[in-house]
């Protein structure tokens, strides 16, 4: 257990300028990802957990007005205070990146093998040949048939579930010791959603990597990791192992997305309860826990103190007032105007 | 929108091409024949009114409007665009001796104009909110602001009158050119840079472009591999349609202030000495010019567009 | 044929063109509206702010350079070949240049929300009518039948006024008939249909407010293309005549005196685009307010 981390992440703070004040979308966040180990980190849009990693490569929209803080230990390498350059050399070499929505994240203008190749020829060096060659490997490898005539094709002539594999393709392309997928299965259909798993999965035993899944479906999760981590507003309220959270959450963000969860092992007889109201970003000053407004649990403590870390088992910890008062939300649907 | 074949769209792209001519024609002769008065704009500023009269009668004005204009459109058709009052010979090769010059001038300032504000615009664009874009950001707001025509007298007070470099007037060899030219080329380039610029930077925020710098692409490669690959159809067309923009006005004043012997100079000059014959005629001719143009880069932006989205 | 062009509205693009340079420093934000404001109160109040008469002639003070002094006094901007003060005639000119930018453009502004409205609203025949007839007039080379219309009609600031607005109500119609059909589509509008409003309520009470902020934009960008229109049209000698007087009609004024009193032709035209680019700058602001760029 005592291991060197591959990712070692502490005190990650992003900020962005909006037209509106500061955007508060990652506030102190630490957290380790070991070789081979998967990570889960589930939340809402707009929770910061994309943010997070995508800070982790410092890939921000043009024009962001951004402050990143922390430390992102690599390999023992402080990703943050790499030049441009040399981040390149992590980008696609040793960290991969699958993005949200297929349709958008392939360059509908370049044939997908030459999407695949050129990561190959810009980090290995390899010849156009080889290349390409590498590259029809790679597509046969996430389950494109006939790749050696396909490579060559636009991505427009394959379906959303053909492109997230060759999205894929792209991101272990250089076989990377760390995979980043970013909601890998959200616009897909049901059915495509759990090959796509199956075949990350698959990949990640067979080239040895670790993996981050993001997801804001806790079921996702769910069924590819073992550790998780709970993102909301910034945040990281929650973090434990999948059992723990699913069974015995201690933050009532996280027990309300395991209400999200359709079929978890045994079926459960109460409804699916959506979260009510939305996330609001964090912007200006703010005080007290982020989630108050949307808590059904809400105390006036939350309004204005933030609230502590309480650890409830190993590894377990909940970043909740009513942790500290040593209570757990229901499982069961919340009542009506929740508690006082 | 993509709605018709490719084929279907020129087709008809040219039919309304044709339209819009034949609308020209009407507005011109409706503005002259309708609205004014041809006898009295062709007559000398001394003539009498029997004067005046009797040129009416001569050029058959006193029949009715739709008889006239059945006999100016048959004219017209014929390559007949009268006699110029000032030159007193037909109007229309007047016009075309003119016209090289003007075509001369602005393909002259399109490509200087395409390669300024293009490259530029998508350097900007790309590396948004760096120093290069700040510094060309301010150049360009101000270039679209102010009057082409006073760019070409400032121009001419730095680097001709002051410096005496190149020739400030009339036509005596390229390097006549190179002031009109570099004039258009400031205020047209503006206005590619900023639209390139745009489109560049619009490109950047897609999905795919953060994919590409996900893979640990070189900057050189992003642009050239992925961003221009997307772009290059929008840019070309941006650079067309700014030809047509050209064309249909700041050209002319340009010529006026370079004594630049095209049409706009010709229009100009036919306008103060009230010759309608070669005003008109410069008018049609110019006009027949811009609606080509515009047909063409519609055209030319379908069929580039259509290859590239369904290859 | 429609479609090509209907995504295509140039001065829309422009405007988020120049939106999407969300770059410029914040002072830059109080600046511009601040030099719009001093235009203003310069149109108005002119006369009383001028240091001379405009027309004052001074045979002693011929041409001389900005910053010189003559038997009357102090010459910021220098005096013309009749030795009339440059700063004066200026300010002269501001209140034409003003006036016929935003009167032409409110005109165009009319014309085109009325029938983008209609075209949006009512589509069907009028939608194509009303859409043919702005392609048409954007395809049109406008300038050459400008020149030919102010010979025809014979150049002056009421003629130049009527011809101005044939060059930007496309625009507004084309902005406010995409607006249109957005809107006509959506739940309140449709409820207060259901209750029986006519189409003109609609139109006035629930269409035009929420189209208004965009129309707004635009209207600024406008303001400056039309005064550089009419700047062009009176420098060629075919716009507005004196002894009336813009800023165009002064840069025309001074072209013959270019070789030995460069400020004739710079002062003119450094004010006429430090409007225009104060017009353009503040439409940015507008743009990046309303969060429609990055």
């Amino acid at each position: 257990m005592i291991q060197e981390p591959l990712l070692d992440v502490r005190n990650l703070r992003v900020r962005f300028e909006t037209p509106r004040g500061l955007l508060r979308a990652v506030d102190d966040v630490s957290f380790s990802v070991a070789p081979r180990e998967t990570v889960g980190i589930v939340g809402e849009s707009g929770s910061g957990k994309s943010v997070t990693m995508l800070s982790v490569l410092r890939l921000f929209p043009p024009l962001a007005r951004v402050a990143v803080s922390g430390q992102v230990l690599f390999e023992g390498t402080d990703l943050l205070r790499l030049s441009e350059a040399e981040l390149r050399e992590v980008r696609g070499a040793k960290i991969g990146m699958v993005f949200q929505d297929p349709l958008t994240s392939l360059n509908p203008a370049l044939p997908v093998g030459e999407q695949i190749a050129e990561s190959l020829r810009t980090h290995r060096g390899l010849s156009r040949v080889a290349a390409r060659r590498r590259a029809e490997e790679l597509l046969e490898l996430v389950g494109i048939p006939d790749p050696a005539r396909r490579a060559d094709d636009l991505p427009y002539r394959f379906s959303g579930g053909m492109r997230q594999r060759i999205m894929i393709a792209i991101a272990i392309a250089c076989e990377p010791k760390l995979l980043i997928a970013d909601e890998p299965t959200s616009a897909l259909d049901v059915t495509v959603q759990a090959q796509v798993l199956v075949l990350l999965e698959r990949l990640q035993r067979e080239l040895g990597m670790s993996l981050i899944m993001i997801s804001h479906d806790l079921g996702v999760i769910a069924a590819t990791s073992r550790r998780v981590l709970v993102m909301y507003g910034g945040w990281i309220v929650e973090r434990g192992s999948v059992e723990e959270i699913l069974e015995r959450p201690g933050h009532p963000y996280s027990a309300a997305l395991t209400r999200l969860v359709p079929d978890l092992d045994q079926p459960r007889d109460e409804p699916l309860v959506p979260i009510p109201g939305q996330p609001a970003p964090v912007v200006g000053p703010v005080g007290g826990c982020r989630f108050a407004a949307r808590c059904a649990y809400v105390m006036d403590r939350c309004r204005q103190e933030t609230p502590p870390a309480v650890a409830l088992a190993t590894e377990h910890i909940s970043l909740c007032w009513l942790s500290a008062d040593g209570v757990r939300p229901a499982p069961a649907p919340i009542p009506a105007g929740g508690r006082r | 929108m993509h709605a018709q074949s490719p084929g279907r769209f020129v087709v008809t792209r040219i039919r309304d091409g044709l339209g819009i001519l034949l609308l020209v024609t009407v507005v011109i002769f409706l503005l002259g024949y309708g609205l004014g008065d041809p006898a009295a704009l062709m007559s000398p500023v001394d003539a009498t009114p029997e004067e005046i009269e009797n040129l009416r009668r001569l050029l058959g004005l006193d029949r009715p409007l739709y008889v006239q204009f059945v006999d100016y459109f048959g004219h017209l058709l014929r390559g007949d665009f009268g006699e110029s009052l000032w030159q007193y010979r037909p109007a229309l090769p007047i016009v075309l001796e003119a016209l090289p010059f003007t075509l001369l001038l602005t393909a002259t300032a399109l490509v200087l104009a395409g390669l300024l504000g293009g490259i530029n615009g998508t350097l900007a664009g790309f590396w948004a909110g760096s120093r290069f874009d700040r510094a060309t950001n301010f150049l360009t707001v101000a270039a679209v602001s102010v009057p082409s025509f006073w760019v070409g007298l400032i121009l001419i007070a730095v680097a001709a009158v002051r410096i005496q470099l190149f020739p400030t007037s009339g036509f005596t060899g390229w390097q006549s050119l190179v002031l009109p030219a570099v004039t258009l080329a400031v205020v047209h380039g503006g206005r590619i840079h900023l639209l390139v610029r745009s489109a560049t930077f619009e490109e950047m925020t897609k999905p795919y472009a953060m994919v590409a710098r996900s893979k640990g692409l070189p900057d050189r490669l992003i642009l050239w591999k992925h961003v221009l690959r997307n772009t290059s159809v929008t840019v070309a067309t941006t650079i067309g349609w700014e030809y047509v923009r050209m064309l249909g006005g700041a050209a002319f004043a340009v010529e006026v202030v370079f004594a630049w012997p095209g049409i706009g100079q010709l229009m100009i000059n036919a306008a103060n000495r009230h010759d309608f014959p070669v005003l008109q005629c410069a008018v049609i001719i110019a006009g027949a010019f811009v609606v080509a143009t515009n047909a063409l880069v519609d055209i030319g932006y379908r069929l580039m567009d259509a290859r590239l989205r369904v290859a | 044929m429609l479609d090509a062009r209907l995504g295509r509205n140039e001065d829309i693009e422009e405007a988020r063109a120049l939106a999407r340079q969300a770059t410029l420093s914040r002072a830059g934000d109080l600046f511009w509206p601040a030099v719009i404001v001093a235009l203003v109160l310069l149109a108005l109040t002119g006369d009383a702010l001028a240091p001379y008469a405009p027309t004052a002639q001074d045979v002693g003070a011929r041409l001389l350079p900005p910053f010189a002094t003559s038997s009357r006094g102090f010459h910021l901007l220098g005096t013309d070949p009749l030795g009339r003060d440059l700063l004066s005639t200026m300010i002269a000119g501001t209140r034409l240049s003003l006036f016929i930018g935003v009167t032409a453009t409110f005109i165009g502004l009319v014309i085109g929300v009325g029938l983008g409205m209609a075209a949006g609203y009512y589509g069907g025949s009028v939608d194509r009518l009303v859409m043919r007839l702005a392609e048409a007039q954007t395809a049109m080379p406008m300038f050459l039948v400008a020149i030919l219309f102010l010979v025809v009609l014979g150049p002056s600031v009421f003629n130049v006024i009527i011809l101005l607005p044939a060059l930007v109500w496309p625009a507004f119609a084309r902005l406010v008939r995409a607006e249109t059909l957005r809107l006509r589509e959506t739940l309140y509008v449709e409820a207060a249909v259901a209750t029986g409003c006519t189409g003109p309520q609609v139109l006035w009470s629930h269409i035009l407010p929420n189209v208004a902020p965009r129309v707004a934009v635009l209207t600024v960008i406008e303001v400056g293309h039309v005064m550089l229109a009419e700047a062009g049209l009176s420098f060629l000698g075919i716009g507005v005549q004196p002894p009336d007087v813009t800023w165009g009609l002064l840069i025309a004024r001074g072209r013959p005196y270019l070789a030995v009193a460069w400020w004739l032709v710079t002062m003119p035209g450094v004010l006429l685009g430090l409007a225009v680019l104060a017009f353009n700058m503040l439409a940015r602001r507008f743009e990046v307010a309303s969060g429609s760029a990055a």
